[in-house]
């Protein structure tokens, strides 16, 4: 994973509120640091907002008032008439500058910001099934099985006020259809995630305040059902890819690894009651056993020798074996990454047309990390609540070329990382990057037709 | 007799206090088992603009064309707290994905209406209040593409509707029609621009003027001899159109009554106080009226904002069910309906029996069907063919024989004769 950013990503904020062009809805007192601030107090930092220094020069605006100045000063005990005229001048000129620097800036993180893409995991949650042996049964989970808790709202809510911070201004504070489209997963978790990452993203302003006590607003979010999904759940039916996963399962690789683990799943079915054959088993027993953790219930003796460290690594594998080879990148990373890579190049071609500005996706683990692979990451990925893979298409050039930036959190509080993206150099010019993924973004008819289904 | 109908009064306006007071959703008569509710999206800004429309930049409508406003969110957050009030002791204050399936139309409106009720009738509580500042809560709103909804939306593609549809479009009664008014078509046609040949593009116009007004903006002078009063009675009669016949509501309405009627049937197969409680539909005017349309209570009119239509199941001391529809179209308290050949308690079998022929089987197969079986449909007109069919096989059968038996008689009577001549 190629970091080159981390701190000043989150730091810049900006606001439309009064008309001020000041810095006010500013970061909340539990991260200051993020602000990488210059001396000046209402001077945006130069690298602000752009990748961390990714190159593009917002540092070039040279500070005459400091260089003139001086001059001005020696020109002052020779000619006075000169110097009076050259120094109005210079104030002036002094003074437009200053003006620029303070006002003229304002929207410059933002100017080159062109559509901002969003594939986020759910918030926190309770386990989806229960080990026989547990000692923490369903009736342990008041929410039911699989359900958002309020922890997890609140996640979701705070990832939404995170957003806002970085991109409020450029998708604007008002709530537009046209700018911003929702797309969630069919579960129940990922829908109410959705609806809470909103209330913190989009909370009403002005005219959309509609409710005098309550800071919210509806934002519609779509979905299809799952069966049809080949985006964010990715479970829609595909016969081939059942053949490849079942050989990717028997493949000497993983083989290897069921060998070198034996010792392990034998223990952890004798003692979680169920047999524990495979990597995906020993996910699931992982994720519950985790979600009790991060829950504080207390876990059986028989769990401290293997749980988390034995188990850890296996569940990431786990997530990563249904993107096994490139066939089943295309199947099952291919659809949700073409969309976007489609949006990113409907926009740059006409930003008139297109007015999309923010696309979030709300989604599971497994879709994060089936993008992640099918984008040729091949690091394992524990993907915490509301991490998050987000694509920036900017301006290089206005109007004429463009780049595509992906960012990683691994939760919703975790610090963004600049990745580089395999294979494309940067910055990454959308034509390339295109060019680059294309391979794998099947369309719905291949999807179709490579599955072995009537398209 | 005379002595009964006091009683039976009686008993009627006891059932009858029962229906009003929503509160008391359990008592000696009888138990809320489950409520269908299908509603219709909140205040909209016009979906689109007349070409000549004075209103037609976007800037007066800032959030855009067809979209919810502020009063169409306040609607439903009122509309949700109604529900809450009249729900109150059936349907437990916190939220559970076992009490309640919400689904929507999947357009803006329709999805933010439900959100916007839902906020009126699930506000937070007690450990369901996840922020601090905040009272509200997230909850899943169900939805599909409309290409492949027939339930909500009734957009997915059904050839043999399409094709019912045109003909009572082309029926000699529509026709009639718009010769009669043609030249109200002719005179908006003239002032709107747009091309007004029917009472449906004539419904499309109506309804934007009638936003307008709604906004108090001021309409161009050539509507004032026509809106609202002539164009009203019409607009509304063409929410008649879309399930006109018997086929047309079968087709369109029947996947929607069909889960209405599965989700009753699974709360009585499941018995009362397990499976769900409420099942919330957010869609259009137009589901609303062919709803009501297809369950034959429809009075002509345009679905105002919000209006809703309740399907409630009640379940009595003999373990009877019964089925009570009522449809609140104001702020006033919603009227029962009563199905024609059913009280306004309708037996649940009863009701099952009166609305079997709207129910499609399997709907796919029959939208692809071009095989004309109306006839089907209808169970008067199988009776009316039978006995006609039965009497015209008596008649005919009758006549044969009379005339049989009068060749008969005459070839006897000349036979006898003849043997007679034999013997002569």
């Amino acid at each position: 994973m190629s970091a080159d950013a981390g701190g000043g990503e989150w730091g810049y904020v900006g606001s439309r509120e009064g008309g001020q062009p000041t810095y006010s809805w500013q970061e909340p007192a539990e991260k200051p640091r993020v602000a990488p601030a210059p001396e000046p107090a209402n001077m945006p930092a130069d690298a602000d907002g752009n990748g961390g220094g990714g190159g593009v020069g917002y540092g070039s605006t040279p500070t005459p008032p400091v260089a003139t100045s001086p001059s001005t000063m020696r020109c002052l005990r020779r000619r006075r008439c000169t110097v009076v005229t050259v120094g109005v001048l210079g104030a002036l000129i002094a003074l437009v500058l200053l003006a620029f620097l303070a006002f003229g800036k304002d929207a410059d993180p933002d100017d080159n910001l062109l559509l901002v893409s969003v594939i986020f995991r759910h918030g926190d949650r309770t386990p989806s099934d229960i080990y026989p042996t547990d000692p923490h049964q369903e009736d342990a989970w008041p929410e039911g099985l699989g359900a958002l808790t309020n922890e997890g709202k609140a996640q979701m809510f705070a990832l939404g006020e995170r957003l806002r911070r970085r991109y409020g201004r450029f998708v604007g504070a008002q709530y537009k259809p046209q700018t911003l489209r929702v797309d969630s997963s069919a579960a129940d978790r990922c829908l109410m995630s959705a609806g809470a990452l909103l209330a913190g993203l989009m909370p009403p302003e002005g005219e959309q305040r509609w409710h005098p006590d309550l800071a919210w607003q509806p934002i519609p979010v779509h979905y299809v059902a799952r069966e049809r999904d080949t985006k964010l759940a990715a479970k829609k039916p595909c016969p081939r890819y059942d053949e490849e996963l079942q050989k990717a399962y028997a493949s000497p690789e993983i083989q290897a690894l069921n060998e070198e683990n034996k010792d392990l799943y034998q223990y952890l079915t004798t003692h979680a009651g169920k047999p524990i054959s495979d990597i995906t088993a020993v996910e699931f027993l992982y994720n519950t056993l985790l979600i009790e953790k991060i829950h504080k219930l207390d876990l059986p003796e028989w769990t401290n020798s293997v749980f988390p460290d034995k188990m850890k690594q296996l569940a990431a594998k786990s997530l990563a074996i249904f993107t096994h080879n490139d066939f089943m990148k295309r199947i099952r990373g291919g659809p949700l990454l073409k969309e976007v890579v489609d949006h990113m190049s409907k926009k740059a071609e006409d930003t008139v047309k297109n007015e999309g500005r923010m696309h979030l996706f709300s989604a599971h683990d497994l879709t994060i990390v089936n993008v992640w692979r099918t984008l040729g990451f091949t690091e394992l990925l524990h993907v915490g609540y509301g991490a998050s893979l987000i694509f920036e298409l900017r301006w290089i050039e206005q109007g004429v070329n463009a780049e595509v930036k992906v960012l990683y959190l691994n939760s919703s509080s975790a610090e963004p990382i600049n990745l580089k993206i395999p294979g494309c150099s940067q910055p990454c010019v959308i034509g390339a990057f295109v060019n680059l993924i294309q391979h794998n973004l099947p369309t719905d008819t291949d999807w179709n037709k490579e599955c072995g289904l009537p398209s | 007799m005379t002595f009964l109908l006091p009683a039976l009064l009686l008993k009627i306006l006891f059932i009858y206090s029962i229906l009003i007071d929503g509160a008391s959703c359990e008592n000696e008569s009888g138990t809320l088992v489950l409520v269908n509710v299908v509603y219709r999206h909140g205040d909209r800004t016009p979906v689109s603009p007349y070409p000549t429309d004075p209103y037609r930049n976007v800037s007066f409508w800032p959030v855009g064309w067809g979209q919810l406003t502020n009063r169409g969110k306040e609607q439903h957050f009122e509309l949700g707290k109604w529900l809450r009030e009249r729900y109150d002791h059936f349907l437990p204050e916190e939220y559970s994905r076992d009490d309640i399936y919400i689904r929507s139309t999947d357009v803006d409106r329709t999805l933010m209406s439900a959100e916007s009720n839902l906020a009126g009738l699930y506000p937070p509580t007690g450990s369901q209040r996840w922020n601090p500042t905040l009272s509200w809560q997230p909850i899943p709103i169900h939805t599909t593409p409309e290409i492949d909804d027939m339930i909500l939306a009734g957009k997915k593609l059904c050839p043999r509707y399409n094709k019912a549809l045109e003909a009572v479009m082309n029926s000699v009664e529509m026709k009639e029609l718009n010769r009669k008014n043609k030249q109200l078509y002719e005179y908006l046609s003239k002032h709107s621009g747009a091309e007004i040949h029917d009472l449906v593009s004539l419904e499309y116009l109506y309804d934007t003027l009638h936003v307008e007004d709604l906004y108090n903006l001021t309409l161009p002078e050539w509507t004032q001899s026509v809106f609202p009063e002539k164009m009203a009675g019409l607009a509304a009669y063409s929410f008649t159109f879309q399930a006109f016949t018997p086929l047309l509501q079968r087709l369109k309405s029947g996947p929607l009554l069909k889960e209405l009627i599965s989700n009753m049937e699974k709360a009585i197969y499941e018995g009362s106080g397990i499976g769900k409680k409420m099942y919330m539909y957010s869609a259009h005017d137009s589901t609303v009226a062919n709803l009501l349309m297809t369950l034959g209570v429809f009075d002509a009119h345009s679905p105002p904002y919000t209006a809703m239509i309740l399907m409630e199941l009640w379940k009595n001391a003999d373990e009877e069910y019964n089925v009570v529809i009522s449809y609140r179209n104001s702020s006033a308290d919603p009227s029962v309906l009563t199905l024609t050949g059913c009280r306004k308690v309708c037996p649940y079998e009863k009701f099952i029996a009166l609305t079997k022929t709207r129910v499609p089987g399997n709907w796919e197969e029959e939208c692809s069907v071009e095989v004309v079986y109306e006839f089907r449909l209808n169970s008067l007109s199988i009776i009316a063919l039978a006995l006609s069919g039965l009497l015209a096989v008596l008649l005919t059968s009758s006549i044969l024989f009379s005339i049989l038996y009068w060749r008969k008689k005459k070839s006897a009577s000349y036979y006898y004769h003849h043997v007679h001549t034999e013997e002569q």
